[in-house]
């Protein structure tokens, strides 16, 4: 040992060197390639697998925020139809507009009170309590309209046209808006039955025709007599004109068919609409009146696309989900379409999206039911006296 | 020290490289995973709004079916009754204007589910459906606005668990109940020219009355009423045939339209068919005459208060008589101002000639006018809610509140009904018996064939009636099943033929007989002469794939090719699926524009291929027990 510390240090022989380095040797130029290769798959590899992470929790995450707004959507149309939030709000009177009621003339007839599907009974058609059961006015929200009612029955004639010659009688005589009433050429009746007649005649009045034939019975026939000059024109038998004269603002003319009929030949083709005010902004408290007042044809053997197109647009509450989002969020919009037509009341949902990442486009459609707008309106303690 | 040193072996690292891409895949996968149930958390959200719209259609479509045949002496000779009318939810909905509409077969038996429960609903005869691509309002599809895809197409839908036995739609040898005013005269049938005698004879023969509207000369009326009761007739018109001096005639038609075929002198600038008071008197002596003679006593037309409750006897008589003299009473109303009438008309005590004899006298007042009209409504509502399977006089419309729709059911548990297809006498037919809770009595005849009797002995076995049995949701318990499944990549997704359609969804004639008596062929009854179809009432026939499928073979145009004009036309009166010509637009094989986008679309996946779906929701529910309307 000694000699060897003592002795100085000599070069490594050549030999020796090549070995020990040979022992220490850098990859070979395989090893290299080999590792470069590898190391690139990794690098490929979790790069893509980054990429793909990355899409995929993007998508994901995209689907998660379309599916939610789809479904608060779905939850919009669900809340409007149980609700009508859409066509009155009752938490915001800037949002009310059918709640609307005056005195006008917007149809056939002279100066009645008329209201818009969400004015309060007690505004547009108040109470008038009687002994006479036959004479009580105005809504009545407990009454049964027991079917062994003889106020229930209906009390007309079928048979009798705009052109009647009478000779089927005068059934004025039985049931009339008006009691006593004149006949002419009979003379002076006293119908014993007014309450039908009153409460079709008020529920027009106060509803308009949409809220008229929800409020009825599914059997009902429509039309009333009177003697009233407010309530217009009369066939000889007293049934006022704006009941059954074909073309009317109620009455479709299919078939010209001017005789007292039920809600399926009624809306034979044609729907009577709910509007929502904001829908229709630049319409006065008036025209809504009016528009609540009449039919449109909707079958297309009537009618056209121009005009169906502008008749669910009008009768569309349209909402959108969030308005207040980040942009690249999809635009959700809840669209509510309510008429009546065919004996049915409709009430059409479309959730629409589109993804303003992708430009996809799609909505989901269907029919819905929920409160009717009685139910609506008794939500809102509207149908009290 | 120099193995503690050296790096990786290529064997160790391609083990870690193994290790890392498992766990990267596996990450991915998780991936993959969460983006599925995105996927199906979306579709979820679409079954839901289609159940609720279902549900909708299914309780809110109208029951009418105005425009199609519903009565037939043998039950299998209208569509009624069938499956079309079923108040089976997979049934009604499958409409075109409820929404749903089968998927093509082809394209349906490509498709495998959890179970395979979708091929076994197909091999137990149920269907697959799909929504139509516009919800169902009613409104003509062609006049829509555009409206984006509805992404609700790639749910395909079913009902697992089979059909109940539930109410029939209507009778089909008499879909009572029938309405008339009251009060009201006899009731004759419009359109009647290719109604059946008793025998099958000429319908000019004498039992057909014979009178035309006004301006309508070429329509005869028939009184139907009088199959059961010879002696409505006499109200209607009498002597018969009528008599050609006008004043010798009674009843409502001589009054109201007395100008065929009596010999009036013609009246220039008039049409001649002015009613008079003689005639309204006539016709009150005609309504009294029919009182007498159901037994009534005087009592029941000389008094003046109103008769809430039946006197005693038949209850359908004092309906009738009572109906027909309200009607009578009140015509006088035209021709006899208040102070006359306060005072009384004078009924006078004639012959109505014929053999009919004697009708009774009366001083006729206001008062009875009044009386009549109250009683006539009084009696009928106390004789529909109390005599329900009392069908001898037929309904009041003016009872708005109140229907009796009587429940009948099929006999599922006695032998059926068997003969022959009315024209076509070689094909055997059969349908179950209707049973009702109670007998019907006052069967009578039916309005569109009151030459065919109703045999009793049709009536099944009432011991089997079950509609009115308590019964618990998991008996009936049926279960709508969602599926989300993209057939609409398939290439086939919009040339692929309509799924087979039920025969009852083909809305032919009830038999008919020709000018020499001779009943309609087949043929005639499939090109249903004289049975206008008008879309909008047909809601239960024809194709459910009617606004889409094409009216030629579509094959050889190019995918993206404009098809929206060979699309069938759905229009009031349009009939471009009627006849035997026309039975490959009926039946749907020339395919449809299944998304309604109006170009050909072709998928990239080939018909050889097949698709997996998931089960997306399921929903309980039991099938309507009788068929209405929920408001």
């Amino acid at each position: 040992m000694d000699h060897q510390t003592s002795e100085p240090r000599r070069p490594m022989p050549e030999a020796r060197w090549r070995r020990a380095v040979a022992g220490r040797a850098a990859f070979t130029l395989i090893e290299l390639i080999l590792a470069t290769a590898a190391g690139a798959v990794v690098i490929v590899a979790a790069a893509a697998a980054l990429r793909v992470a990355a899409q995929t929790a993007t998508t994901g995450e995209r689907l998660a925020t379309q599916n939610a707004l789809i479904a608060a959507g779905l939850r919009g149309a669900f809340d409007e139809l149980d609700f009508w939030t859409a066509y009155d709000d009752p938490l915001d009177p800037a949002r009310q507009g059918l709640r609307y009621a005056t005195n006008a003339v917007v149809a056939p007839g002279g100066m009645r009170r008329l209201g818009l599907p969400f004015a309060p009974f007690s505004a547009t058609w108040p109470r008038v309590a009687s002994a006479d059961p036959e004479a009580v006015e105005g809504w009545d929200d407990d009454a049964p309209w027991d079917a062994a009612d003889p106020r229930a029955w209906w009390r007309g004639t079928m048979a009798e046209r705009l052109d009647s010659d009478l000779r089927h009688g005068r059934y004025a005589l039985f049931g009339s808006c008006t009691s006593p009433m004149t006949l002419a050429g009979y003379g002076v009746c006293a119908p014993a039955h007014t309450w039908l007649p009153r409460q079709m005649r008020g529920l027009k009045d106060a509803l308009g025709f949409y809220g008229l034939c929800e409020y009825l019975p599914p059997n009902a026939i429509y039309s009333v007599i009177t003697g009233e000059a407010a309530d217009g024109a009369t066939t000889p038998g007293g049934i006022a004109y704006e009941w059954v004269r074909p073309g009317g603002w109620l009455a479709n003319g299919s078939g010209n068919c001017s005789n007292a009929r039920g809600l399926e030949s009624l809306s034979f083709g044609s729907s009577f609409p709910m509007h929502p005010p904001q829908a229709n902004p630049a319409w006065s408290g008036l025209d809504l009146l009016q528009t609540h007042r009449r039919h449109v044809l909707t079958a297309s053997w009537f009618t056209d696309t121009a005009t169906l197109a502008a008749f669910v647009d009008t009768t569309t509450a349209r909402q959108e989900i969030m308005p207040l989002q980040p942009a690249s969020w999809p635009k959700v919009e809840v669209a509510v379409t309510r008429s009546m037509m065919l004996r049915r009341f409709l009430a059409l949902c479309r959730v629409r999206w589109s993804d303003p990442t992708t430009g996809d486009r799609a909505e989901l459609a269907f029919c819905g039911f929920g409160s009717t707008l009685r139910g609506a309106r008794r939500q809102r303690g509207l149908d009290a006296p | 020290m120099r193995n503690a040193r050296r790096g990786f072996t290529l064997f160790e690292v391609a083990v870690a490289l193994a290790v890392l891409t498992v766990a990267v895949t596996s990450s991915l996968a998780l991936f993959t995973h969460s983006l599925r149930a995105h996927r199906l958390a979306r579709f979820q959200l679409y079954a839901s709004a289609k159940a609720v719209e279902l549900v909708e259609c299914y309780m809110a479509g109208t029951n009418t079916v105005l425009c199609v045949d519903i009565e037939a002496p043998r039950p299998w000779d209208v569509p009624m009754n069938y499956r079309a009318t079923a108040p089976d939810l997979e049934a009604r909905v499958a409409t075109r204007r409820f929404g749903a509409a089968a998927l093509p077969t082809d394209i349906a038996r490509r498709l495998d589910s959890d179970g395979d429960e979708m091929q076994r609903i197909l091999d137990a005869g149920g269907q697959l459906l799909y929504a139509l691509p516009q919800a169902p309002t009613a409104w003509d599809e062609s006049a829509l606005p555009r409206n984006p895809p509805s992404d609700a197409q790639s749910l395909v839908f079913a009902v697992a668990g089979y059909a109940q036995a539930n109410a029939l739609f209507s009778f089909p040898a008499k879909a009572w109940p029938y309405y008339t005013p009251f009060p009201g005269p006899p009731m004759v049938v419009h359109h009647a020219r290719d109604f059946t005698t008793a025998t099958g004879a000429d319908p000019d023969a004498a039992d057909y009355v014979r009178f035309g509207m006004p301006g309508m000369t070429d329509y005869r009326l028939y009184l139907w009423e009088e199959t059961s009761d010879p002696d409505i007739r006499t109200v209607l018109q009498w002597p018969m045939p009528e008599d050609p001096q006008l004043d010798r005639n009674f009843g409502w038609m001589p009054y109201a339209y007395p100008r065929q075929p009596y010999a009036l002198p013609a009246v220039a600038g008039s049409a001649c068919d002015q009613p008079t008071a003689d005639g309204a008197l006539r016709y009150v002596q005609a309504a009294l005459w029919y009182a007498q003679a159901k037994g009534l006593p005087p009592s029941f037309w000389t008094g003046t208060a109103t008769l809430t409750d039946f006197i005693g006897g038949d209850a359908w008589k004092q309906v009738q008589a009572m109906r027909f003299l309200s009607h009578a009473a009140t015509c006088l109303t035209r021709w006899h101002d208040q102070a006359a009438l306060t005072a009384g008309v004078t009924i006078p005590a004639v012959d109505l000639g014929g053999g009919a004899g004697m009708c009774p006298a009366l001083l006729l007042t206001e008062a009875h006018v009044l009386a009549y009209e109250a009683s006539a409504l009084a009696l009928m509502h106390r004789y529909r809610t109390t005599l329900t399977y009392d069908w001898s006089a037929p309904r009041a419309y003016e009872n708005a509140l109140f229907t009796d729709w009587p429940l009948l059911e099929p006999d599922l548990f006695s032998p059926p009904l068997t003969g022959t297809i009315s024209g076509a006498p070689a094909i055997a037919a059969a349908q179950w018996r209707p049973i009702a809770p109670r007998p019907v009595t006052g069967l009578g005849r039916s309005m569109s064939h009151p030459g065919a009797v109703i045999d009793p002995a049709d009536w099944g076995d009432p011991r089997h009636v079950t509609l009115t049995a308590p019964f618990t949701a998991d008996e009936r318990c049926r279960q709508l099943v969602f599926w989300a499944v993209d057939w609409r990549a398939f290439e086939d997704a919009e040339t692929a033929p309509s799924a087979p359609i039920d025969a009852s969804r083909y809305p032919k004639s009830a038999p008919g007989f020709d000018a020499s008596g001779s009943p309609w062929p087949f043929t005639a009854l499939m090109e249903t002469w004289d049975l206008p179809w008008v879309d909008v009432f047909m809601t239960a026939f024809r194709n459910p794939e009617l606004p889409c499928v094409f009216t030629r073979d579509v094959t050889a145009m190019a995918t993206g090719d404009a098809v929206a004009a060979d699309r069938a036309s759905v229009n009031l009166f349009a009939t471009p699926d009627r006849g035997v010509a026309a039975l490959p637009v009926f039946t749907g094989a020339y395919g449809a524009d299944r998304d309604f986008d109006g170009v050909l679309d072709r998928g990239p996946v080939p018909r050889s291929a097949r698709l997996r779906a998931t089960t997306v929701a399921r929903f309980n529910f039991y099938d309507l027990r009788v068929p209405f309307s929920l408001r």
